[in-house]
């Protein structure tokens, strides 16, 4: 993780010298609708696998090449559980998911005006945060896992600082769950906190 | 001539117990006159108390002869379709006089010759084509061990954790419903009008006979700390084969505090799931039951025949803190899978005999057959096995069943249940024996795996309250999350470990 972290702060350093061109600052804001690679761990505990995401970011480029840094946020209340041969059985306990991803993303736009259609992948931090009603400290959870993404999209202007755009990303965070004895991913064998998202994004900047 | 008055008088006297006698209902009656009585004496806690003899054992009481069956019928199962003509010539074969076909229970009754042996009539029954199953008709008995008053503290619900599960579940709620298959309940007020006869019994050894009392007015009262009335729901008793199944010896009474004694009132000691309803159904005799004259004893029918009641009468749970060692019972098989295919689970006690050659006890050694059913066996305060619970391949988990011999009387398991010195009356031999009383209660320690069973019966009330409403569910989650003691993964002393109340009710997150 670390040394990804310095391979994203020599890109970021890197940039401008590289495009000598004039770099653009641009901040936008999202919301989308994210279902998670372990379906059915999340189905089990907040009786579905997906919901909304709401997030925003910064985003440094030229013309075709662009770094962004954006942070989401999913958020959602279920129930502990028991599974026993296929079948949940939902307990009368509380249990809040919260899922933060940091996505760092280095991109390509394919065009450079109008519909502007673009590609990426990245790096992506997973603050994970599970906790639950009358739990201890040590019994709420709260990890960093490391991952990656895929991003496609395409944004369009609407103004001369404002544009709004679609993206759908795929990401994944391997070994993020699913050891613990008191897990359900454990029983589901299922390992990968990623997901699939569409997302639709405002663009304020030029 | 004075003697020739105390004659008469005596002869008036006689005749009079005679007419009163008379009056009795058939042998294996009883008429309770009233229910209008005053609530039950709580004499506390008994920290003072001498240690208690062993109980006689009757030896003319004739429901009692030291066999571990009954003699003069068996349990017969015949395969459906059979024809009932086709039964005769079977049941023929080996002179059977009659056949009944009992309420709750998918078998019938055959009576044959007193003289005969059981168990051989009903090995011969079995090798018929048409027969599933036949067997004797062997005793069961409660399983818990004679012990010294000595109240200190209740230990056993600290270790296993039980304030924090009360978190999670505060006792349940009445939505569920646990049957006590044992010896009955101290759930109400009433007075039994009874004939009380002499009888001889054995103990330690020495033979006493103990004299008639005559026609007694024997008062019952509700155990003050096991709540109102309206917390008992569809009693009934298959031993006096009738819906008062009153406690007469205090072993289900105490097994029903561990389950759900009324807890933060106050008042005496805390129970596993207090805010339960109790169903309590009587399978078991005790010695007054046979010295009153019940019409039956708690053998493997009869037990079976509760089961069966209590399921169909809307128990989610039932505790069978009962057992004996012997050969297998089909016909119980049978009715715990009823129970668990009807979606009740079952906690059965695993046995005390370990001292004793650890026989295979039953019904508990149908527990790893039957999903939803558990075998507990018990530890001390030391969370070591108790000295005398069984061990086998058939033991599940273990729950705290006390251990006096190591932890001395604050090793038992203290519940409200009667005041022995007023139940055990003949325990100062005959001169100072006196006519029972059930109104009196005190809380008391026991031991054994009696009183392990009601503690995994008292969790699964919580679980199924808590959403587990699968029987064979209710078993995983308690084995999954047990404590696990001595070897590494299940074993034949503690099955998959000690129950854990809490981390069963909170079950799995997402990833923790």
């Amino acid at each position: 993780m670390r040394r990804a972290a310095l391979v994203a702060l020599a890109f970021v350093l890197l940039l401008p010298a590289a495009s000598r061109a004039q770099v653009s600052v641009r901040g936008f804001g999202d919301f989308g609708f994210t279902v998670f690679n372990a379906t059915q761990s999340f189905k089990a505990i907040l009786g579905k696998s997906s919901g909304p995401v709401f997030g925003g970011g910064v985003e440094f480029g030229e013309k075709q090449f662009f770094l962004s840094l954006a942070a989401q946020r999913f958020r959602r209340d279920g129930h502990r559980v028991f599974v026993f041969e296929d079948q949940v059985f939902p307990l009368n306990v509380k249990d809040t998911i919260t899922v933060t991803p940091i996505d760092l993303t280095f991109g390509y736009r394919l065009r450079s005006r109008g519909l502007v259609p673009y590609v990426g992948g990245g790096l992506t931090w997973y603050r994970y945060v599970e906790t639950s009603e009358h739990a201890t400290e040590s019994e709420d959870l709260k990890e960093t896992h490391a991952g990656y993404h895929l991003i496609g999209g395409a944004e369009v202007p609407l103004r001369r600082w404002l544009a709004a755009g679609v993206d759908a990303q795929w990401s994944a965070a391997p070994n993020a769950f699913g050891d613990s004895p008191t897990g359900v991913a454990t029983v589901y064998d299922e390992h990968d906190l990623g997901g699939f998202t569409l997302r639709a994004r405002i663009i304020v900047g030029r | 001539m004075f003697r020739s008055k105390t004659a008469g008088v005596l002869t008036i006297v006689a005749l009079a117990l005679g007419v009163v006698a008379a009056q009795d209902a058939a042998p294996g009656f009883r008429t309770f006159i009233s229910d209008l009585t005053p609530p039950g004496i709580d004499t506390g806690l008994r920290d003072k108390d001498a240690p208690r003899p062993p109980r006689p054992y009757p030896t003319d009481v004739s429901s009692r002869d030291g066999l571990p069956y009954l003699r003069g019928s068996i349990a017969v199962k015949f395969r459906p379709g059979t024809a009932p003509a086709a039964q005769r010539i079977m049941i023929d074969r080996v002179g059977a006089f009659a056949m009944d076909a009992p309420s709750y229970a998918d078998f019938n009754i055959v009576t044959i010759d007193p003289d005969a042996d059981p168990e051989a009539a009903a090995a011969t029954l079995a090798e018929q084509p048409d027969v599933e199953y036949a067997q004797a008709r062997y005793r069961m008995h409660p399983m818990f061990k004679p012990n010294d008053p000595l109240y200190t503290e209740q230990w056993n619900f600290p270790a296993i954790d039980m304030e924090r599960a009360w978190d999670l579940n505060p006792g349940a709620t009445p939505s569920i419903v646990v049957a006590v298959i044992d010896s009955g309940v101290a759930y109400r007020n009433l007075v039994l009008r009874r004939n009380i006869p002499s009888w001889r019994g054995s103990a330690g050894g020495a033979f006493f006979t103990f004299p008639a009392l005559g026609v007694v007015d024997i008062p019952f009262a509700a155990a003050p700390d096991l709540g109102p009335p309206d917390r008992f729901v569809s009693p009934r008793d298959f031993i006096w084969n009738d819906t008062e199944p009153v406690d007469m010896d205090g072993h289900g009474t105490h097994v029903t505090g561990t389950i759900g004694q009324l807890t933060n009132n106050s008042v005496g000691v805390a129970g596993m799931a207090f805010n339960v309803r109790i169903m309590p159904v009587k399978v078991i005799d005790s010695l007054w039951d046979d010295i009153l004259g019940s019409p039956f004893q708690g053998t493997d029918d009869v037990v079976a025949r509760g089961v069966r009641y209590a399921v169909d009468s809307g128990a989610k749970v039932l505790n069978m803190s009962i057992g004996r060692s012997g050969p297998p019972s089909p016909l119980l098989q049978e009715a715990l899978t009823y129970a668990t295919q009807h979606g009740a689970f079952v906690s059965i006690a695993a046995g005390n005999d370990f001292e004793q050659g650890n026989p295979t006890e039953w019904p508990a050694a149908y527990a790893n057959s039957i999903q939803g059913v558990v075998a507990v066996g018990a530890i001390g305060r030391d969370r070591l096995r108790a000295y005398y619970s069984t061990t086998g391949s058939y033991l599940e988990l273990a729950a705290p069943g006390g251990n006096q011999r190591s932890g001395g009387s604050a090793g038992g398991i203290f519940q409200q249940t009667y005041d022995l010195n007023f139940v055990e009356t003949y325990a100062l031999g005959p001169t100072r024996y006196t006519a029972p009383r059930f109104d009196v209660f005190a809380y008391l320690p026991f031991q054994g795996t009696s009183m392990a069973a009601p503690h995994v019966s008292g969790l699964a009330a919580l679980l199924m309250q808590q959403g587990i409403t699968s029987p064979a569910a209710v078993e995983a989650a308690m084995e999954k999350f047990a404590t696990d003691l001595g070897p590494a993964g299940r074993d034949d002393q503690y099955g998959f470990g000690l129950i854990n109340p809490r981390a069963s009710l909170r079950g799995l997150g997402l990833a923790q």
